[in-house]
């Protein structure tokens, strides 16, 4: 059975090529196509799931299908696909969302007139992050990572007459290929030096010990063994596919695409691949000993970018954009968790909070297309009675978001508040704690202005329940939100714990640790944490009831947390200005240099050569200020604009006259004698 | 007349030849006219088989690959001639002009 | 070795210059367009012949026409890309050439002839047979570039091509000369032996002479700082000279490169690997920035050929520093045969649009996809395996080049590192070509483009290779090792 494993991605992939080429002429084909292939993806991923539980030596030992034999190097390159616990769980979460969110998007794209193509894209996608959990190698991983990219731009940018889509999805492929390409540096690195791209070559307990011994020196780093330069650079990668800070401005933009996009892509599964990779490469991070500097730098990255967003979110007003940002900080959460060595904990949320952020935005999916297309919570309001599947589904995922007991969301976030009081971080702690509290408090916001109160809007008034393809997958996915945490319940936690087979998950997961040498142990229940945890959800949801529940808010009422917040209000709301602040330092990079240029220009006006470079700098300068302000994207321009520039400096240098070209050619030449006859 | 050309040393001939390509070139680089700078291909040309015949007089006359060569670059360079100066002629057609700093209309 | 024996070896040549011939007598005594139509399905028909003849012979190995001729895999392989290359673009000629030119059974002449002197050209054990081999390539190439008389573009590119080439050729043959005396002979397997014996003073000469032979080899293949003609002939010559020029007699350049290089200085690859390291690095630079800047496609992908040209070269860089094996060499070849399907099949589709709306700004292109979504679906599949995405040929291209590299110490990762974040730069100036294609309205009136039955085989053809490779690339991953091998086992 678990040598079917290489069906799993391929089914979607057959999906995407029939629809691609013959079924997009028909609508009811191209959705039953796409199903299919996804249904038995899930029966078979499901299947192979039940076959590793109960069985931790796969953690060491996992069963590997090799499809490529490579002449590379010295060596041959053996690649193809494995299944471990890792894979396992990944495997039981990532197709049965994607079935649901199939499912879902029948209802939501009804009647798009792109209707085949999106199913062509997101079967495409389903391949792409299916692969990318069973390949056992960074190799393929990184192929499959790329498709997902592809994928992402393409369904961000779905609606492309918009112009916003469009930009969107080009400011989502550009911040994001920044990470790519610190993570191809890090595949490089460790190829270099291990001669493998096989996680479990890789893994052998010398070959990191080797990497963790040798050091490189940089500027200004100074040396840093391979092992946390690998990681870190590996770490860019995830960064930027988890929207972590500070590449994480592509992801609230990616709202632009369809829902089911969102629930899917951004939320559910491709994000989390950058907490995947992390959790895959985790004897990596290990192998420098705790508290080096890699692992060092994903907990504080982590925990800074949970509250961060947190903050940003109790500002927002789009009922996606709110669920965005919450997903940053969640995301914020994991990846501290796997930096401070809690892997369990870690690899814990990012399944629950993957069932419980796809019911949300798949709630929010339905609350826009009940509402006539209508996103903005201040117009929202009074859903409750007109939308009461779609509520109470929706309450299930912020209980579970918030962290009460028992829903989902309160065990694995608990775990990892658990693990960093524990480990003695206490700085990571606090924060994720004040994050938690955060968060309970905007998902109650979200809660009382959407559904509680009376429509505030016209289009609110008439809305109505959605169609049974929509409210079925989420209600399925309320069901597992409420009840899914309880696979990870502590084993000494009264009655429960032992009702629940002692913590299974742990026992599954935790068998993964080995590799990094250390003894997977659970820690009991930690009564304060848990306590207060628990206090501070239940608070931050009082809140957010207080504020927005008790006087609902009229039409065209400001939010009160404006008057209560007074100048901070307006820094939250444009997120920090993080956007402006890229934009800034761009424009003035490029001002500084074309000033500079320019001087050089004045006083060497005989050298032809250096007047074109000054030349095209100003041009390029005068340009950009007339972009400025207009031009909304981030850091990532800076390197083409810079490219651009170098490309436009170099341009002059073909003159179109032919004498110009072989004086090139015998300067070439004679130097080149003359170097090496002197030699 | 054996011995004339068996006395004059190796060197000289290198000498003669180098001198040539170097004209050649400099010929290619600075002159304007297309039909100027093919001449000056044809003296680089030339250089070159004052060097096969020289070597082969004196490195292995046993063998013939040296003359055969010499003999080939003759007729390429014959070629070459016939398919440059058409192309030269193509180009006056269209610009009335072989000046080849004013033949830049493919640029940057 | 009988004469029998020599001329099977010689079939797939002999195939060729019969077809040539028989093109050119039909198109004097034919007339009329329903006749002369066949001229390009004779064409085709006899390179396919010749590459059914090249596979038949695959293995064989051996030297002919004492020691002039090497018919090794190495060389077989080398004729099948340049075999690939002229059925595709004979293919994508016909519309073009006819309604451009007055005549088009000459066409197809020239460009039979350029591909037998390729292939003569990657067969060539000594110097006196490459030269004539290269030159007969050079002669037939600048007539293919100015081949559209009435077109000032055309003329001007053929020119400069010619007279590049013409300086170029004479400071190889110039660099020829002086490896003759130093040697005394002139075959390669000779010059190895002449180099190797005398390590005195000869040994310091090697590689001087070895640049000047370079600046043949490198203008060929259009590597940077050798690259400057290519721009320009690019853009001036028809569309499927520029396919055609961009890679058969590219890799016909690659192909003598490697030849004269691995056989004939094998002793000093660690000097002459720095050398052309440096080109390389060079060409991925300067080819990537430039090409982002270029409004006509046709001019950027002349840049983006000067890159990949680098590209190619670091796998064989990657030889020279790390001779044991054949690790880097099968990379080139890999990446050759894809190039060739990648780029002529994106160059259909130009030749295509080209034929539609006579024109090759990229700005044009804007809104083919409303157009011609075929069209512009297959041209976005060849720009992505010219990225390098996967399940594309190009990506596997990619790996074999530069994976090696990374292996072969610090100066080989250096190459992989600048290839790596230059192919990232390239990616800018090919999703261009698409998100104009795709995103950017065009004129919404305009009719659909109409492609001819010939460029529609030719397109389907490139692709299904290209897909296929990018799938399963095993097949050609052993025949390119293979082939790969067998360089230096031959006199």
């Amino acid at each position: 059975m678990l040598n079917l494993v290489w069906l799993v991605p391929a089914l979607p992939l057959a999906a995407f090529a029939a629809i691609s080429v013959v079924l997009w002429r028909d609508r009811r084909a191209a959705t039953w196509a796409a199903w299919l292939a996804i249904g038995a993806s899930w029966l078979i991923a499901w299947a192979i799931f039940a076959g590793t539980w109960g069985q931790p030596q796969l953690a060491t030992e996992p069963v590997r299908v090799g499809i490529l034999t490579l002449p590379t190097g010295a060596e041959f390159l053996r690649l193809g696909f494995m299944v471990d616990p890792l894979t396992g769980i990944m495997l039981f979460m990532v197709p049965f969302l994607c079935l649901l969110i199939f499912v879902y998007s029948r209802g939501y794209m009804d009647g798009d007139p792109r209707y085949s193509r999106y199913f062509a894209y997101v079967s495409l996608f389903a391949t792409g992050m299916l692969g990318l959990v069973v390949s056992d190698n960074l190799l393929f991983l990184y192929v499959f990572w790329e498709i997902m990219g592809l994928c992402s731009y393409l369904l961000i940018s779905f609606w492309f007459e918009k112009e916003s889509a469009y930009r969107a999805g080009l400011k989502a492929f550009l911040t994001t290929r920044v990470g790519d390409a610190l993570l191809l540096l890090g595949l490089l690195l460790l190829y270099s030096r291990t001669g493998t791209l096989t996680f479990s070559e890789i893994f052998q307990a010398d070959v990191l010990s080797r990497l963790a011994d040798t050091v490189v020196s940089l500027p200004l780093l100074g040396t840093v063994p391979v092992a946390v330069l690998a990681s870190l650079l590996i770490f860019g990668g995830a960064v930027g596919k988890s929207a972590q800070f500070p590449l994480h401005v592509w992801l609230p933009d990616a709202m632009e695409g369809p829902t089911p996009v969102s629930a899917l892509i951004h939320a559910a599964t491709m994000v989390s691949a950058g907490v995947y990779l992390v959790a895959r490469m985790f004897p990596l991070y290990a192998a420098a000993g705790p508290g080096n500097g890699a692992m060092t730098t994903v907990a504080a990255i982590g925990a800074f970018t949970a509250l961060f967003s947190a903050t940003i979110a109790v500002a927002q007003n789009d009922v996606k954009r709110v669920l965005a940002f919450s997903t940053i900080s969640q995301l914020g959460y994991m990846m501290a968790g796997l930096g401070i060595g809690a892997f369990v904990a870690g690899v814990f949320h990012l399944v629950t909070h993957a069932f419980f952020k796809a019911l949300l935005f798949l709630g929010s999916g339905s609350v826009i297309v009940g509402s006539h297309h209508e996103q903005d919570m201040m117009k929202l309001g009074g859903l409750r009675t007109r939308m009461p599947v779609t509520f109470w589904s929706f309450l299930a995922g912020t209980l579970a978001l918030a962290g009460v007991f028992p829903f989902a969301g309160f065990w694995s976030k608990d775990e990892i508040l658990a693990e960093a009081s524990h480990g003695g971080h206490m700085l990571v702690y606090v924060v994720l704690t004040l994050a938690a509290l955060l968060t309970a408090f905007y998902m109650g916001r979200q809660v009382c202005l959407t559904f509680l109160g009376q429509p505030r809007s016209h289009e609110a008034e008439h809305a109505h329940e959605v169609t049974p393809f929509m409210y079925v997958p989420v209600a399925i996915l309320a069901f597992m939100a409420t009840f899914l945490g309880l696979m990870g319940v502590p084993a000494d936690f009264p009655i429960l714990g032992k009702l629940l087979g002692e913590n299974p998950f742990h026992h599954y997961i935790g068998e993964m640790l080995t590799l990094t040498g250390a003894h997977p142990e659970a820690h009991g229940v930690n009564w304060p944490v848990m306590l207060i945890s628990l206090v501070l959800a239940l608070l931050g949801l009082f809140l957010g009831w207080l504020v927005y529940g008790r006087r609902p808010l009229e039409a065209g009422q400001p939010d009160p947390l404006r008057r209560v917040l007074g100048s901070l209000y307006p820094v939250l709301e444009n997120r920090y200005y993080v956007d402006e602040f890229y934009q800034a330092t761009v424009l003035r990079a490029v001002h500084w240099l074309s000033a500079t240029f320019t001087a050089i220009d004045s006083r060497w006006v005989i050298d032809p050569f250096v007047n074109a470079v000054g030349r095209s700098f100003g041009r390029l300068a005068s340009r950009s200020s007339s972009f400025d302000g207009r031009f909304v994207d981030g850091a990532v321009h800076a390197t083409a604009r810079l490219a651009d520039a170098a490309g436009r400096a170099l341009r002059p240098v073909q003159t179109g006259k032919v004498q110009d070209y072989l004086l090139v050619v015998a300067t070439t030449v004679l130097l080149l004698l003359g170097v090496f006859i002197i030699l | 007349m054996e011995d004339v050309v068996g006395s004059v040393p190796l060197t000289w001939y290198l000498v003669v030849a180098a001198a040539l390509f170097c004209i050649g070139l400099y010929g290619v680089l600075t002159r304007r006219n297309a039909v100027s700078i093919l001449m000056g291909v044809e003296l680089i040309l030339n250089a070159a088989n004052i060097n096969l015949v020289a070597f082969w007089r004196h490195v292995g006359p046993e063998q013939l690959d040296g003359v055969v060569f010499a003999l080939i670059v003759i007729t390429v360079a014959a070629c070459e001639a016939a398919v440059g100066l058409a192309l030269i002629i193509g180009v006056f057609r269209s610009r009335r002009s072989v000046d080849l700093s004013d033949i830049d209309l493919l640029q940057g | 070795m009988n004469a029998l024996t020599t001329l099977g070896l010689l079939s797939p040549e002999i195939l060729l210059l019969i077809t040539a011939l028989a093109v050119l007598t039909l198109d004097l005594i034919w007339h009329g367009e329903r006749r002369t139509g066949w001229l390009p399905y004779l064409a085709v028909a006899g390179t396919l012949a010749a590459i059914v003849a090249t596979l038949a012979i695959y293995g064989r190995g051996e030297s002919i026409l004492g020691e002039m001729m090497a018919a090794d895999d190495f060389a077989l392989f080398f004729k099948l890309v340049a075999l690939s290359a002229t059925a595709l673009v004979i293919l994508g000629a016909r519309q073009h050439i006819a309604a451009r030119a007055r005549r088009e059974g000459e066409f197809y002449f020239l460009l039979l002839s350029a591909t037998l002197a390729s292939m003569l050209a990657t067969a060539a054990t000594d110097l006196i047979s490459l030269y004539l081999a290269f030159e007969f390539l050079s002669l037939a190439s600048y007539v293919l570039v100015s081949y559209l008389r009435g077109d000032d573009f055309s003329v001007e590119g053929g020119i400069k091509y010619f007279l590049y080439g013409a300086v170029a050729s004479a400071i190889m043959l110039y660099g020829m000369t002086l490896l003759y005396g130093a040697t005394g002979t002139t075959t390669l397997r000779g010059i190895a032996e002449g180099l190797n014996r005398s390590a005195g003073p000869l040994a310091s000469l090697a590689i001087p002479i070895s640049i000047m032979l370079l600046a043949g080899f490198a203008f060929k293949i259009a590597i940077a700082p050798f690259h400057q003609w290519a721009p320009d002939a690019y853009e001036g010559a028809p569309t499927p000279v520029t396919a055609y020029l961009s890679v058969a007699s590219k890799m016909t350049g690659f192909a003598v490169l490697l030849r004269v290089m691995v056989v004939g200085m094998g002793d000093f690859q660690p000097t002459w690997a720095r050398v052309l390291g440096a080109f390389a690095i060079v060409s991925m630079v300067l080819g990537n920035l430039v090409a982002l800047q270029q409004p006509n496609i046709k001019r950027m992908l002349a840049y983006s050929s000067i890159a990949h040209a680098g590209y190619i070269m670091v796998g064989f860089v990657t030889h020279g520093l790390d001779p044991v094996g054949f690790t880097g060499l099968n990379g080139v070849l890999f990446y050759a045969m894809v190039y060739v399907f990648t780029n002529v099949g994106l160059f259909l589709g130009i030749i295509a649009f080209e034929n539609a709306t006579d024109s090759t700004k990229i700005a044009d292109f804007a809104g083919l996809f409303r157009r011609s979504p075929v069209l512009a679906i297959s041209m976005c599949y060849f720009l992505f395996s010219l990225t390098g995405i996967p399940f594309t040929g190009g990506m596997f291209a990619k790996i074999f080049v530069f994976g090696p590299a990374m292996q072969a110490g610090p100066f080989g990762l250096l190459l992989a590192g600048i290839g790596v974040v230059t192919s990232v730069v390239g990616a800018y100036y090919y999703l261009n070509v698409v998100r104009t294609m795709f995103f950017v309205a065009g004129d919404a009136s305009a009719p659909a483009v109409p492609v001819g039955r010939l460029v529609q085989i030719g397109l389907v053809a490139a692709a299904v290779v290209t897909l296929a490779i990018g799938v399963f690339p095993q097949p050609l991953v052993d025949l390119a090792s293979r082939s790969a091998v067998v360089l230096g086992m031959l006199p």
